[in-house]
């Protein structure tokens, strides 16, 4: 079932880069504050290479002064290729990203989607949320992965 | 099972990137009528993969050419996007064509897959290289676990 607002993001363990490599952190003290969380098909696909991704980061200062203490970008691909990404889209510690290669979380949040037609196994739903504290505020999931819309960070900004 | 010398390549489909995104192939239209190298690894971008193997079919491509293979393959768990990028990062096009087994469906008929999900990393492929002529796997050479060396193209070329 997939997550609702009002509902608890699912406490877990999952694997944030930092500048050293790989943090392993639970979901309670990562969601700490008001955070914005998106989830993303793929990293270097060319819709959250082009503008999911980079819309964060351009607009992270922005998120900052509404109040955002975390932006978290979460992507069922390991950190190895998480880590070449961020250093293509120059994400510059930014956005967090969360490695859920996996798919554990994802799939808690009931956020799967099955892209074995196009050879991607199982990944995330393209989609944005605000968390407060653990709790969700608001969620929007793109219709399909290639839609970057109501999950982009110019309309998540209008609902912080 | 793992696949065994002088017995068929098994059929499956696996992606490669094209203009105009990742391009099903299977692996009969890889292997029919031609003597292809293929080499198999944990994932793109990890520390092996990236600074010995697949570096090191780059390099000997030409060789392993002039010694009468048509085709060199690099397969991971990875999807053709990442696969692409990663290639580019290590001078692999018109060398080395870099194949997506996201749906780990080759690597799981070729019975080389593990469990890497401690890391992760979900399913992927162990380290291995093969010779496949017209179809047949003529050469298998499967690394040990956390090995690298009877796969090195190195060693492929002693074998032909």
């Amino acid at each position: 079932m997939t997550i609702a607002v009002g509902q608890r993001v699912p406490s877990m363990t999952v694997r944030v880069l930092n500048e050293g490599g790989v943090e392993e952190i639970s979901t309670d003290a990562l969601l700490k504050g008001k955070a914005v969380v998106f989830g993303v098909p793929g990293a270097f696909t060319p819709t959250c290479t082009n503008q999911h991704l980079p819309g964060y980061v351009k607009h992270a200062d922005d998120f900052r002064k509404k109040g955002v203490d975390s932006i978290i970008c979460v992507a069922v691909n390991d950190d190895r290729v998480l880590t070449a990404w961020s250093k293509k889209v120059g994400v510059d510690g930014k956005v967090r990203l969360l490695a859920d290669g996996n798919a554990d979380l994802t799939k808690a949040l009931g956020l799967d989607i099955d892209l074995r037609a196009g050879g991607l196994g199982t990944r995330s739903k393209r989609y944005a949320m605000i968390v407060e504290n653990g709790v969700v505020k608001a969620l929007q999931i793109e219709e399909t992965p290639r839609n970057c819309s109501i999950s982009s960070a110019p309309d998540i900004l209008s609902k912080v | 099972m793992t696949v065994s010398q002088g017995g068929p390549a098994p059929e499956a489909t696996v992606h490669e990137l094209g203009d105009a995104g990742p391009k099903a192939v299977t692996t009969k239209e890889l292997f029919a009528g031609r003597k292809v190298a293929v080499f198999g690894l944990p994932g793109a971008f990890t520390r092996t993969c990236s600074s010995k193997h697949l570096p090191g079919f780059v390099q000997h491509a030409a060789a392993l050419k002039a010694k009468g293979i048509d085709d060199i393959l690099c397969v991971s768990v990875n999807d053709a996007f990442v696969m692409d990028a990663w290639g580019k990062e290590h001078g692999a096009p018109g060398k080395v064509r870099m194949i997506g087994d996201g749906n780990a469906d080759l690597t799981k008929a070729l019975g080389v897959d593990r469990d890497a999900s401690a890391n992760g990393m979900g399913v992927r492929s162990k380290r291995y290289s093969m010779i496949v002529d017209n179809g047949v796997v003529k050469v298998f050479n499967l690394e040990p676990t956390g090995e690298y060396g009877i796969s090195s193209a190195e060693h492929m070329l002693t074998q032909l």
